[in-house]
């Protein structure tokens, strides 16, 4: 056994740090970008798929990050040109629909998977000491894509997209100060849909990002909660999860191309005639229930006991009755979920 | 060999002048939002003298055509114009071309609705209007009917990117 070889197993023996080579064992492409670095231990478990899911969500945010810079460069946030500019780029823009088809399909398979990371990571017991911060995190990451969706719905500035800026500016009144932001007379030198387009190209990603930036630290740091005993290498985790990433890709693609997503007319004002995108529909239920305030409770409800997740579940194993009341949350979510999809379209705003 | 080098300088000093061929004018439009249906002047300056060019409005899904004016010897023009009413609103370039098509200047404008804005639109932030496809007065939920027909070089490109992820992944989780 050479020095360089005893040196990196010593290191690895040592209990899974990176393995750091002298200077110069650093040779070739990967040795240049350091890429020996990835090489520590991890649980072998974690290449399991369902470990996986916090990965191919980022990797459907690193699409969405390539297919918006795609769809930006033909959008326009005028009010009144953002509808025609969404027209433009799927009727005339090179690959315009592929790409803003790609856009939606890979905002659904986000949303989708960072919900089930939260239920599977919920499920194991991972937010718990001392892995709060990572939790809550990930909370904020959920925040955040909600808002990527809902800004990203706004802007296509179609029957929907008018709708949902309406039932933010309602929000924003019903706020009072916190809903400043959203309102109309915040910036009279900008109107809201040009500082929403704002919001999802540039206030939000970067929010996203730094909060990525500090989950993946803490992931790094305090380790991934697993109790197997077996280890692996992260960059053979890393290959396995580009490899899951390429065929959903392809799927994504072929889904793309084949099933565009629709474009509604431009907004009219002043009336509600859809209903809003698949993910929000089960705040539309509460809406439906209990006005425009449902829009608000139901939000600061699934939020509010996220945050105090941790904080409730201290112990040995975790309360009966937090499992129970997690469970009845999640069921309700869904029920109200598909309940929206199919209740009869109402008028919230003005009533 | 010195005549090589006489007719390169030559070609090259040449290079600036054929780039030069075309205007760099200047219209001015003295307004930068304006009704359909309205009147609308446009003055053009530092354009080729006595050419004959075609003024155009130019949005991001329609054009119109508003007009043909004549240069004086001093390379300018007065045009008076009625924005066409059946434009969409939206944000459009009022474009000055030359007899051979290229843009010899342009502005922007912003086409607002021919007829006064509902009581209800006290701000633009409902999109009131934009280009291009039909546009119901009524709200609906129904979907844009747009041509989604794609050329088979871009079938050829989905096609080809999706193979390659896809060998690529199941490559990639074949290894050990």
């Amino acid at each position: 056994m050479d020095r360089t070889e005893s040196m990196a197993t010593a290191s690895r023996d040592a209990g899974g740090g990176s393995v750091a080579p002298p200077v110069d064992a650093a040779v070739g492409v990967g040795g240049r970008f350091a890429l020996h670095a990835l090489g520590y231990s991890i649980p072998a478990v974690a290449n399991r798929l369902p470990y996986m899911l916090g990965g191919l969500t980022f990797l459907g945010l690193a699409v969405l990050v390539v297919t918006g810079m795609w769809l930006d460069q033909y959008y326009n946030p005028d009010p009144l040109a953002a509808h025609a500019s969404v027209v433009y780029t799927v009727t005339r823009a090179p690959l315009g629909a592929w790409v803003r088809a790609l856009h939606y399909w890979a905002a659904c398979v986000v949303l989708v998977s960072i919900m089930a990371h939260l239920v599977y990571v919920f499920r194991r017991r991972s937010y718990t000491r001392p892995r709060e911060v990572t939790w809550w995190s990930g909370v904020l990451m959920l925040v955040l894509v909600a808002g990527l969706a809902f800004t990203g719905t706004v802007l296509r500035a179609d029957q929907e997209g008018g709708e949902a800026l309406a039932h933010a500016v309602a929000a924003a009144e019903l706020l009072g100060p916190l809903g400043a932001p959203l309102s109309r007379d915040f910036a009279a030198s900008a109107s809201l849909l040009t500082r929403l387009h704002n919001a999802h190209v540039s206030l939000l990603p970067l929010l996203l990002v730094a909060t990525i930036a500090l989950h993946f630290w803490l992931i790094r740091h305090l380790g991934i909660n697993a109790a197997s005993e077996a280890r692996a290498v992260f960059s053979a985790h890393l290959r396995r999860l580009a490899g899951f990433g390429l065929v959903g890709f392809a799927a994504l693609s072929l889904l793309a191309a084949l099933f565009p997503p629709a474009l509604g007319h431009r907004a009219v004002e002043g009336v509600e005639v859809t209903k809003p995108f698949w993910p929000f529909l089960w705040i539309y239920t509460l809406e439906n229930t209990l006005g425009l305030w449902g829009m608000i409770i139901g939000p600061a409800v699934l939020i509010g006991f996220l945050i105090a997740v941790p904080l409730l579940d201290r112990g040995h194993e975790r309360p009966t009755w937090l499992t129970g009341l997690a469970a009845a949350l999640f069921v309700a979510l869904l029920g109200a979920l598909i309940y929206g999809f199919f209740a009869p379209q109402m008028q919230h705003i003005g009533m | 060999m010195r005549g090589h080098w006489v007719l390169l300088l030559g070609l090259l000093a040449g290079v600036p002048a054929a780039a030069l061929a075309h205007d760099v004018g200047v219209i001015r439009l003295g307004v930068e939002e304006a009704a359909a249906g309205s009147e609308l002047e446009i003055r053009g300056e530092k354009l080729s003298k006595n050419t004959e060019f075609t003024v155009v409005l130019r949005g991001a899904l329609e054009t119109h055509t508003l007009g043909k004016v004549r240069s004086d010897s001093a390379g300018a023009f007065t045009l008076r114009v009625v924005l066409p009413a059946e434009a969409s609103p939206g944000a459009y370039v009022v474009r000055v071309l030359a007899p051979d098509g290229d843009e010899s200047a342009r502005a922007e404008l912003r086409l607002l609705p021919a007829a006064p804005p509902a009581p209800a639109a006290e701000s633009h932030d409902h999109h009131e209007a934009e280009g291009g496809h039909d546009a119901p007065v009524e709200a609906t939920a129904d979907p844009l009917d747009l041509p989604l027909d794609r050329s088979p070089l871009e079938w050829a490109f989905v096609l080809a990117i999706s193979a390659g992820s896809l060998a690529g992944g199941l490559t990639l989780l074949r290894r050990p």
